[in-house]
């Protein structure tokens, strides 16, 4: 896999909209070069991308959570109100329902599939990334894989698309 | 299981995730077919871990060319400012080209190159007109003909033929009276056919100039091989 494409990757799973994930690539990589002509140099360029792009959104993520409480009702409405045709157009495919399906997992567990089971890095570079000890990577991956196959084996017995 | 620890969850894990050695994997398969916890948990993390990887996306189209506008127009801290206030502005952009190259994962290959990788990665052909060679048909292979056309890479004309599986994977044929120039970081193949193979921002690579001059590029390797061969057969049976 590409860089681009992993920091995309861990961004889809950090941002719910197209438009966030690719915002939050593009300050992955205006930090990254902030980083590197200020001489930071990593060993392997992916694992460090990938903890700059889980750090940017951790902090995005902290920030919308305290909007979100300050949003008058009027305006909360509006956005649930207003309809997207090219959304629900996508909400059809299959691929969103795994990417939905995504989004219901615990973070952590999210993030230890986007890294490890989309973009490719170990366990051990995938517990430097997230903070955590090996141990607990290994935890959330199998919790993740376990609650993303029962949602998508409720989503098939649905009959949804 | 002559282990001192018996954790199904993250033991399937590390499974699953192909990080046990050899001989841990041995002792942890041997004893799966007698742990029905074990056995019930590699089950579903398999499940899983398909899923996971079905949900992996390629980075949308034209990306890197807005990354690397927001990058030449964006903030650069003070330190870095003042010692770039310093060096001309095209020495200035150079660097920020070959930085940004860098952690894009650009890795100066040739321009046919460069170009045939962003064709398949984007699953784009701009053609210039329609294929000078019929499409080879591998239908045979479970593979349908979406687009093909006349393209210029970086100036080096050829056919291309964009196909997909069954299972939405593309692979692009590129057919040319010309030789394509080898990939950085190519590995020459003892074919006696002037073959090489490379990676290339997350691409597999492979190149031949007989029957005429190929180049097949996929994500899948194995994709890669399959069309390789159908094109090479093929091409000799006609």
């Amino acid at each position: 896999m590409g860089r681009m494409d992993l920091v995309s990757n861990v961004a889809r799973r950090m941002g719910r909209s197209p438009e966030d994930a690719r915002d939050l690539v593009q300050d992955t990589y205006l930090s990254a070069f902030s980083a590197w002509t200020k001489g930071s140099k990593p060993d392997r360029v992916e694992p460090w991308l990938a903890t700059i792009c889980l750090n940017l959104g951790r902090s995005r993520y902290r920030r919308s959570r305290r909007a979100l409480r300050e949003v008058p009702l009027e305006l909360a409405r509006g956005a649930v109100d207003r309809s997207d045709p090219e959304s629900e157009a996508l909400a059809s495919l299959d691929a969103a329902a795994l990417h939905q399906a995504m989004w219901t997992l615990d973070e952590g567990q999210r993030i230890a599939l986007a890294v490890v089971d989309i973009c490719g890095l170990s366990t051990t570079e995938a517990a430097q990334v997230m903070g955590t000890p090996r141990g607990t990577v290994l935890s959330r991956l199998h919790r993740g894989r376990r609650a993303l196959a029962h949602v998508m084996s409720e989503h098939v017995d649905r009959g949804e698309p | 299981m002559g282990r001192r620890t018996h954790d199904p969850e993250r033991d399937a894990a590390a499974y699953v995730s192909g990080e046990m050695g050899q001989s841990e994997r041995e002792r942890f398969e041997a004893h799966v077919l007698g742990c029905d916890d074990c056995w019930g948990e590699v089950s579903i993390g398999r499940d899983g871990r398909a899923m996971a990887e079905a949900a992996r996306e390629m980075a949308p189209a034209g990306l890197s060319d807005s990354i690397r506008g927001v990058v030449s127009a964006g903030p650069i801290p003070q330190p870095a400012r003042r010692r770039l206030a310093l060096v001309p502005p095209a020495v200035l952009l150079l660097a920020i080209v070959v930085v940004v190259g860098a952690l894009l994962g650009s890795r100066g290959e040739p321009g046919p190159i460069a170009a045939a990788v962003a064709a398949a990665r984007t699953q784009t052909i701009a053609a210039r007109g329609p294929s000078v060679r019929p499409a080879p048909d591998l239908a045979r292979m479970g593979l349908a003909l979406v687009v093909d056309g006349r393209v210029e890479l970086a100036g080096l004309p050829s056919d291309a033929f964009l196909y997909r599986t069954l299972s939405g994977d593309s692979v692009v044929l590129f057919v040319s009276d010309e030789s394509f120039p080898v990939a950085r970081d190519a590995t020459l193949r003892e074919m006696g056919n002037g073959g090489w193979s490379a990676r290339s921002d997350g691409m597999t690579l492979v190149c031949g100039d007989r029957p005429t001059n190929y180049l097949v590029i996929a994500q899948d390797p194995s994709l890669v091989g399959l069309v390789e061969h159908a094109f090479v057969s093929g091409s000799s049976t006609d």
